[in-house]
């Protein structure tokens, strides 16, 4: 078995450059060095560490699988993805960047919904009064269907969404919807509005360490400094 | 397993046997019992992109079959595997068992139809090795009839009502109703709280009608200006904290679990149902318990919080336990659902149906 360890980290964006920053800081500067377009990369002056270069949500399923030892990821996309996350993904740090929350926003102009229980409201006799469920337009089935259990809501419908959610109710696709905001300009300018008790979620960036990998001796100890280290930024 | 004589019983009661697809369109599932479903389905998709699901239940499908056939009164039953999704908590249990049972579909709605269902899941668990079955009783009758009589806001009235089912859900309703509030602040925007106050429902609506309009959502199918104003006033005067006695006579109620052959006495010498008319409800479960009571001699337990939070149950709805293992969950579970077919697209039909946990009859081991 090889005793190298692979660390996944986002392949672009912000969230690279941040995650970048981090690791330099904690002594494994990351070097791609065949350019910005490869999709694997190491660390400066440690042939035991390989840098894998994937979308943020590869990363929370590599991770999950023990295809890579550690992730960078965020929180939303391991709490959406991976069924029994507790079990397979060790959280290790948040890492302070990539803030966003998932939550439940609708239309401003619904003047008497400001909680989920009021939601509820509106969803159980949308039927009889509209001659469908209420639909929710989102790409988190997972965290929208725990999260509305939870407040007692049955009755109402996802509708599939993979990019511009915001746009949905206006489009007549949609009456509410579950998404990331950061800074709530987007729902603004959609004329939606966040229910007081609607924030699912409250997501960032955190390093990952996969509990579903068998490792040596070393590569265990290497996991460890690596954390370690990175944790000793924060 | 004892196939051949429950099919015998499903055929003596007339029923005739209904085959089902294994692949079914997951829409109807998840439009009649709700998108929380949908993790218990293993879904698929056909060419066209469509959403396909195994089938997790029979009673969906047998209902859509019965629209499709134009009938209007049948008894169908079946028997076969059905798939669902496990998580955590639920990881023992099979992906994939074996289910049987009955639909009534048509069948003039009355008390004596529903004791004969429950008589004839007995008959079906007695054909099996169940040293002691239990059964348990609810309806949500009892609960409207208990609240009936009690001034409440109309919006803690229906929050109730839908909560019924869910002891978490109930039991969170009654704290908000306690405290007059969701616990949120609600304040309605400035520009609209006097005309909230002086309960202007045109002004209201005129208002959110605007706002409507500026916001693109104006005839996109959903929420009327009026709906929203209405319900916004319903909300504000509703919003008045209701008084203890009220909430803890509700949860003693909810609480109230006694032996069904003797419902009439217990609920008559219960200080906290004096003066609410059970009679109507009394009658029909005493009905009901007849068709049972003559044929089996089991313990027969009402439970007053007992009940489906879906939308197409509409009347009693029972299980039956082994006594000795009711840790592993119902044998048989049934009840009245005469909003299913309308949710279904058909027309509406009264329904009546159960089904049978077969690897459970079986000492099958789902959970050892």
């Amino acid at each position: 078995m090889s005793d190298k360890i692979t660390i996944a980290i986002p392949s672009k964006g912000r969230l690279k450059d941040q995650t970048e920053e981090v690791f330099k800081a904690a002594g494994f500067p990351i070097l791609s060095p065949f350019g910005s377009r490869n999709y694997r990369g190491t660390v400066e002056g440690r042939e035991d560490i390989e840098v894998a270069f994937l979308s943020a949500s590869e990363i929370a399923r590599e991770t999950a699988r023990g295809n890579v030892h550690l992730g960078v990821t965020g929180e939303d996309l391991v709490q959406e993805n991976i069924a029994n996350h507790e079990a397979l993904i060790r959280k290790i740090t948040p890492l302070g960047f990539g803030h966003a929350d998932v939550i439940v926003a609708i239309p401003e102009s619904w003047i008497d919904v400001t909680s989920m229980e009021d939601l509820g409201d509106v969803a159980a006799d949308y039927r009889a009064r509209y001659g469908r469920r209420l639909r929710v337009a989102t790409k988190y089935w997972n965290l929208t269907q725990r999260f509305f259990a939870k407040h007692g809501i049955v009755v109402y419908r996802i509708v599939e969404s993979l990019g511009a959610t915001e746009g949905a109710p206006a489009a007549g696709l949609a009456d509410a919807i579950v998404d990331i905001t950061s800074t709530g300009s987007t729902l603004k300018a959609n004329h939606l509005k966040i229910l007081d008790d609607g924030i699912i979620l409250k997501s960032e960036a955190n390093l990952f360490e996969s509990n579903a990998t068998i490792v040596t001796n070393e590569q265990k100890k290497l996991i460890e400094l690596v954390a370690n280290s990175v944790m000793k930024t924060r | 397993m004892n196939t051949t004589a429950l099919a015998a019983l499903f055929e003596s009661a007339e029923a005739e046997p209904v085959d089902v697809s294994f692949l079914q369109s997951a829409d109807a599932f998840l439009n009649t019992a709700g998108e929380s479903f949908r993790k218990r389905l293993f879904v698929t998709q056909n060419a066209n992109g469509e959403t396909q699901c195994l089938r997790p239940e029979f009673t969906i499908p047998v209902c859509q079959k019965h629209i499709e056939s134009g009938v209007e009164k049948a008894r169908y039953s079946y028997s076969g595997p059905v798939f669902r999704q496990r998580y955590d908590h639920d990881q023992h249990r099979p992906t994939e068992f074996l289910q049987a049972g009955m639909e009534w579909l048509g069948e003039t709605e009355s008390a004596r139809t529903d004791g004969e269902i429950i008589r004839l899941a007995l008959d079906a668990i007695t054909l099996f090795e169940v040293r002691n079955p239990v059964l348990v009783v609810g309806n949500p009758a009892f609960f409207d009839a208990f609240i009936r009589p009690i001034s409440l806001p109309n919006i803690w009235r229906e929050r109730l009502l839908r909560a019924f089912g869910s002891a978490e859900v109930v039991n969170r309703t009654l704290d908000h109703m306690a405290r007059g509030d969701d616990g949120l602040e609600d304040a309605p925007p400035p520009k609209l709280a006097a005309l909230v106050k002086e309960h202007d429902l045109d002004g209201l609506t005129a208002e959110v009608e605007t706002l409507l309009v500026e916001h693109g959502l104006h005839g996109t199918g959903g929420r009327t200006a009026e709906d929203i104003a209405t319900r916004m006033l319903a909300k504000h005067a509703g919003q008045v904290k209701v008084d203890d006695k009220t909430v803890s006579a509700c949860r003693d109620f909810l609480n109230f679990e006694v032996n069904g052959v003797e419902l009439r006495r217990h609920v008559n010498t219960n200080p906290s149902m004096e003066g609410v008319d059970f009679s109507n409800e009394l009658t029909a479960f005493e009905e009901l318990l007849e068709p049972v009571t003559t044929r089996h001699r089991i313990p027969i337990e009402f439970s007053a919080q007992f009940g489906r939070r879906l939308d197409y149950y509409t009347g009693f709805v029972f299980e039956i336990y082994d006594a000795d293992n009711r840790n592993r969950g119902p044998l048989a579970g049934g009840g009245r659902y005469d909003n299913l077919c309308e949710m279904l697209g058909g027309p509406p039909s009264p329904a009546v149906g159960f089904s049978l946990w077969l690897d459970r009859l079986t000492g099958g081991g789902d959970d050892v």
